[in-house]
C-alpha cells in the first residue's frame, strides 16, 4: 500500500477564531516496503498525522488529500460517513504504551479481540490458528501465555501482547507511536529486532514515530522530519541528516554518527558512510587504514 | 494535547470574579431563599430579582446569553412542571375546556410563577459557577464546612477529594480518548448495534480506564505521602481568602433584594422606616 | 559522611517474590549517585525504601541515623528525602502550579509568609516562574516534572531521589530536568540519587550502583562501570553509544587510548586519530 498525503491540514478546533492548526499542509509519500521514521519535536504534528492513516482522525473540509492504498480518505461531504473498518484492518496502529490498553481476561481473548471485530466469520480453528501465529510472531510462547491474564505479564511482555493484537489482523502497514518508550536498553534492542522480523515476515511497511535519533538513524530506511505541522525533510537518513545546522535549528538532536561525521568534516576529514553504527565504524577503519597506506 | 475546559467558568477579570468565593456561595444561597420568599403571584418580587441578576451580570462582565444558556439544561424540567400546573389545576376561571382538559387562569398564573422561580434560581446559580473557578469553589466549600469539623465531619478530606477530582478530570479525559482510539484501531465499533451491544462495546474502554485510574491513585498516594502528607492535622493553608469592599457591596446588594422582596410581599411595616434616622 | 545507609537490606513484596536481597549501600552527603538496572531489578523499590514509603523486611535503612522502621521517624525522614516519581501526570495534586508547589509546605505546617517566599524561590530555581498560575494539564512532561521538583524542593530536603523521573519525557524535557538536577547538586549541595536506564544521563555521576534481580552487582565511578561493557550487556544494560563505538573500534584494531564516555570525547579522539593518519 502506497500512502500519499498532499496538503494535509488538520485543526483540533476548526471553529476557533485564532486556530492553531496541528497540521498545516503535510506532503508525504510513504512507499510500500518503507521502514519510515518520523521525527520532530513534541507538538510538531507527528501524532496527529499518523492518526489520519487509519481514519481515527478524519480529513477535514479543505484539509487536503490522503490516499492510503486504494482508499481515498479525502473529505467528500459531511454526510458521507465512511466506514473505516476495512482500512483499519490493513493499517495497524500501535499507540504509545500500548500495554495500558489491554483489557481481556486472557492473553488469547485480548489478541483475538481485533480479529473477531474485523473478521467475524472466521471459524474457531481459524481464529486459534491466527492468534497462535501472532503470539509466536512477537516472540512469546503461545502455550505458556495464552491462558494467562495479560495483567500478570511483565511490562515488556504486555507490550508484545498488544502488538500481537494488531498483527493478528494481518495488516499491510504497521504504525507505532514511540514503540520503545520506557523499555530498558536490552528491551529496546530486542523490540527493534522484533520490528525488523515483523517487517520481513508479516507486514510490508512500518512507520514509527520516535524521539530517539540514534534509533531512527540506525533502523529506518527513510526519515521524515516534522516541524510546525509540516514535513520539512524527507528521504534516506543520509540526505535528511546531511545538514547538521538545519537539524539543530529545528531543535532536534543529531544522531551520534551524524554528529561525528559533521565534526570530522569540519576538521577536514571526510568519512562516507550510511550513518548506521556498523557503517560508520567500517568507514572510520578504512579511513584510518587508507590514510596509513 | 487538546485543551479541556471544565465546568462553565467564564475567564474574565471582573468585580464579581474578584469576590471571595465563600461570600459568593453564601450570597447565592441568600438569593435563592429570596426568590423562594416571593409570595404567590406577587410578580414584582421577581422583577426585583431579575433586576439584581441583570446588574450582577454587568458587574461580572458575563454576557447575558451565557446565563440564558444555563436554562437549556433544565428546559425539559421547566416545561414539564408548567404543563403539570396548567393541566392539573382545577381552581380559577376556566379559559379553555376540551374533553377532560381544563385550563384556568390560576393554572396559567401558577405555571408562569413556578417557571420564573426555577429560571431565576438556575440563572443565579450559574452566575456563581461562571465567575468562580472550580478550585475556588472547592476551597470556599471547605472553608464554609469547617465549623462542621466539630461534629467530626471530614471537611478537609472532602475538599481534597474535590480538588484532586478536578485536577484529574482533564488527564482522565485524555486517557479515555487514547483508549477509545486504540480500541477503534482494533476494529471496535461504538456507534452501531442495539443498546445491549453498545454497552458491551464499552468494556474494552472501561477496564483499561479503571485499571489505569487505580494505578494513578496508587502512585498519587505514594507521591502525597512522600511529600509529608499525613492528613489535616498540623496543616497550614497557602491560599488565603480575603473579604474586600467588593464582598461588602455584594452583601448589601443581596440584602437590598431580600428587603425589596419582603416589602413587595407586604411584610414591611412602613412605620418602621420612620424610626430609622435618615 | 553518609546520609542514607542501607545494611543487609532485604525486601519481600510477598512471601514468594523478593524484590531486594542483602543490599548494602551508603550514600555520601552531597554526592550524585546513579542507580541503574534492568526493568524489574528492584530500583524503584529501593527508592521507596529510602524514604520510608516501604520498610525493610530484613536489615535496616537509616536516614541521618533515623531508622525507617520506626514510624515516628517517617515525618522527619520524608522532610529529609524528597522523591520525584516517574509519571509526571500522577504526582501533581492541585489544579494550579503554585498550589501544587505549596502542598508539601502546607503538610509540614509552614507559616503562610514563608510559603509565599519559597514558592517564588523554588519556581525560579527550576525555571518555571512564568507558569506560577498555570494548570498542570497544559504543561509539557518536562515542565510538569520541574513543577514536581519545585514542590519537593520547597520542603528543603537534603536528598532528592529521581525515581525514573526522565523515563517518560522527550529529549527536550529530559535535558530540562537533568540540567536543573545537576545545578541543584553542584550549587546547593543537595544529594541526588538518580534512578534511570538512560546510560547517557549517568556519565557525570560521582558513583554508579548497578542492580540486577534485587542485588547490587557493580559499584564504581562511571568510568569503572562503563569499562565493563560485556558485563553490563549481560545484565540487560548497555554503555553509552559513544563508548560502544570506541570499544568496537578498539576490537577492530583501531586503538583509542582514552576511555570514552561522551560524544565530545569520541569526536575529539576520532579527530586526533584520523588527522594523524
Amino acid at each position: 500500500m502506497r500512502i500519499v498525503a498532499k496538503g494535509l491540514k488538520y485543526s483540533y478546533d476548526p471553529k476557533a477564531k485564532f486556530k492553531s492548526d496541528a497540521l498545516k499542509g503535510v506532503d508525504l509519500v510513504i512507499e510500500e516496503g518503507d521502514f519510515l521514521g518520523i521525527i520532530g519535536r513534541t507538538g510538531s504534528g507527528k501524532s496527529t498525522f499518523i492518526q489520519h492513516l487509519n481514519g481515527l482522525l478524519p480529513v477535514q473540509k479543505d484539509g487536503g488529500t490522503l490516499l492510503v492504498g486504494d482508499y481515498d480518505l479525502s473529505f467528500v461531504n459531511k454526510k458521507a460517513k465512511k466506514s473505516f473498518k476495512d482500512l483499519r484492518k490493513k493499517v495497524g496502529m500501535v499507540f504509545q504504551y500500548p500495554e495500558y490498553q489491554l483489557f481481556a481476561e486472557t492473553v488469547f481473548s485480548d489478541v483475538a479481540f481485533g480479529l473477531k471485530n474485523f473478521s467475524p466469520n472466521l471459524s474457531e480453528e481459524e481464529v486459534e490458528d491466527r492468534v497462535r501465529t501472532a503470539i509466536n510472531a512477537v516472540g512469546l510462547n503461545y502455550f505458556e501465555v495464552k491462558d494467562k491474564s495479560p495483567f500478570d505479564l511483565s511490562g515488556g511482555q504486555k507490550r508484545r501482547v498488544a502488538i500481537a493484537g494488531v498483527i493478528v489482523n494481518k495488516p499491510e502497514v504497521l504504525v507505532l507511536d514511540e514503540p520503545v518508550a520506557g523499555l530498558d536498553p536490552k528491551g529496546k534492542d530486542e523490540f527493534m529486532s522484533l520490528l525488523h522480523y515483523l517487517k520481513k515476515e508479516f507486514v510490508k511497511t512500518i512507520v514509527i514515530v520516535s524521539h530517539d535519533m540514534d534509533l531512527v538513524c540506525e533502523n529506518c530506511n527513510k526519515v521524515a522530519v516534522f516541524a510546525d505541522g509540516k514535513v520539512v525533510k524527507h528521504g534516506v537518513p543520509k540526505d535528511v541528516f546531511s545538514s547538521a545546522i538545519e537539524m539543530q535549528n529545528l531543535g532536534l538532536e543529531l544522531p551520534l554518527t551524524v554528529y561525528l561525521t559533521a565534526l570530522l568534516q569540519e576538521r577536514g576529514i571526510n568519512i562516507d558512510s550510511d550513518l548506521t553504527v556498523d557503517g560508520f565504524i567500517n568507514a572510520v577503519i578504512s579511513a584510518k587504514n587508507g590514510g596509513g597506506l | 494535547m487538546r485543551e479541556v475546559t471544565f465546568g462553565q467558568y467564564y475567564p474574565v477579570s471582573s468585580f464579581v470574579h474578584k469576590m471571595d468565593a465563600r461570600i459568593k456561595i453564601l450570597l447565592t444561597i441568600a438569593y435563592i431563599v429570596a426568590v423562594f420568599l416571593v409570595k404567590e403571584f406577587y410578580f414584582l418580587g421577581y422583577a426585583i430579582a431579575t433586576l439584581f441578576l441583570l446588574l450582577a451580570c454587568i458587574f461580572a462582565r458575563v454576557p447575558i446569553i451565557k446565563i440564558l444558556k444555563s436554562i437549556k439544561a433544565i428546559l425539559f424540567f421547566v416545561i414539564f412542571s408548567s404543563v403539570l400546573q396548567i393541566f392539573f389545576n382545577e381552581s380559577g376561571n376556566t379559559i379553555l375546556e376540551w374533553e377532560f382538559i381544563k385550563i384556568t387562569d390560576i393554572g396559567l398564573y401558577k405555571a408562569g410563577f413556578i417557571t420564573l422561580r426555577i429560571v431565576l434560581i438556575v440563572m443565579g446559580t450559574s452566575l456563581l459557577t461562571l465567575t468562580t473557578t472550580p478550585v475556588e469553589l472547592a476551597d470556599g466549600i471547605e472553608s464554609l464546612l469547617s465549623p462542621l469539623k466539630l461534629i467530626k465531619f471530614p471537611a478537609h478530606e472532602f475538599a481534597l477529594i474535590m480538588s484532586i477530582a478536578l485536577r484529574y478530570i482533564p488527564t482522565l479525559m485524555d486517557e479515555t480518548d487514547r483508549i477509545i482510539k486504540a480500541q477503534k484501531a482494533r476494529g471496535a465499533d461504538f456507534e452501531s448495534g442495539n443498546i445491549f451491544k453498545r454497552a458491551k462495546a464499552l468494556i474494552p474502554i472501561l477496564i483499561p480506564l479503571l485499571i489505569g485510574s487505580f494505578r494513578r491513585a496508587d502512585e498519587l498516594a505514594d507521591a502525597m505521602e512522600a511529600r509529608c502528607y499525613t492528613g489535616a492535622k498540623g496543616r497550614t493553608k497557602y491560599k488565603k481568602q480575603r473579604i474586600t469592599y467588593r464582598d461588602i457591596l455584594g452583601l448589601l446588594a443581596v440584602a437590598l433584594v431580600l428587603f425589596g422582596i419582603c416589602a413587595t410581599n407586604g411584610w414591611v411595616n412602613p412605620n418602621w422606616l420612620i424610626v430609622l434616622p435618615i | 559522611m553518609s546520609i542514607i545507609k542501607a545494611q543487609n537490606l532485604t525486601y519481600y513484596y510477598d512471601k514468594n517474590s523478593r524484590a531486594l536481597s542483602d543490599v548494602n549501600i551508603e550514600i555520601e552527603k552531597g554526592s550524585f549517585v546513579a542507580i541503574i538496572g534492568h526493568n524489574g531489578s528492584g530500583k524503584s523499590t529501593l527508592a521507596r525504601l529510602f524514604n520510608g514509603l516501604l520498610t525493610p523486611t530484613l536489615g535496616t535503612v537509616t536516614v541521618n541515623g533515623l531508622d525507617t522502621r520506626d514510624k515516628k521517624n517517617h515525618f522527619q525522614i520524608r522532610k529529609t528525602v524528597g522523591v520525584v516519581f516517574q509519571n509526571p501526570d500522577n504526582q501533581l495534586v492541585a489544579s494550579i502550579v503554585e498550589d501544587d508547589v505549596a502542598f508539601g509546605m502546607e503538610n509540614i505546617g509552614l507559616p503562610r509568609d514563608e510559603m509565599l517566599k519559597r514558592v517564588d524561590y523554588v519556581l525560579n530555581t527550576v525555571g518555571m516562574s512564568n507558569f506560577k498560575t498555570a494548570t498542570p494539564s497544559r504543561l509539557s512532561g518536562g515542565q510538569k516534572q520541574r513543577v514536581a521538583i519545585a514542590g519537593v524542593l520547597a520542603i528543603m530536603p537534603e536528598v532528592l531521589i529521581l525515581d525514573e523521573s526522565t523515563a517518560m519525557l522527550d529529549p527536550v524535557g529530559r535535558d530540562e530536568v537533568m540540567s536543573v538536577v545537576k545545578k541543584l547538586n553542584k550549587e546547593r549541595g543537595i544529594t541526588v540519587i538518580h534512578i534511570t536506564h538512560y546510560m547517557d544521563e549517568i556519565v557525570d555521576a560521582d558513583r554508579v550502583i548497578v542492580l540486577s534481580d534485587g542485588k547490587v552487582v557493580l559499584k564504581g565511578t562511571p568510568q569503572e562501570i562503563f569499562a565493563q561493557k560485556n558485563r553490563l550487556v549481560s545484565l540487560g544494560l548497555n554503555v553509552p553509544l559513544s563508548t560502544e563505538i570506541s570499544t568496537r573500534l578498539d576490537t577492530c584494531g583501531v586503538k583509542i587510548d582514552k576511555q570514552i564516555l561522551t560524544k565530545e570525547d569520541l569526536g575529539e579522539a576520532l579527530c586526533a586519530l584520523l588527522q594523524k593518519a
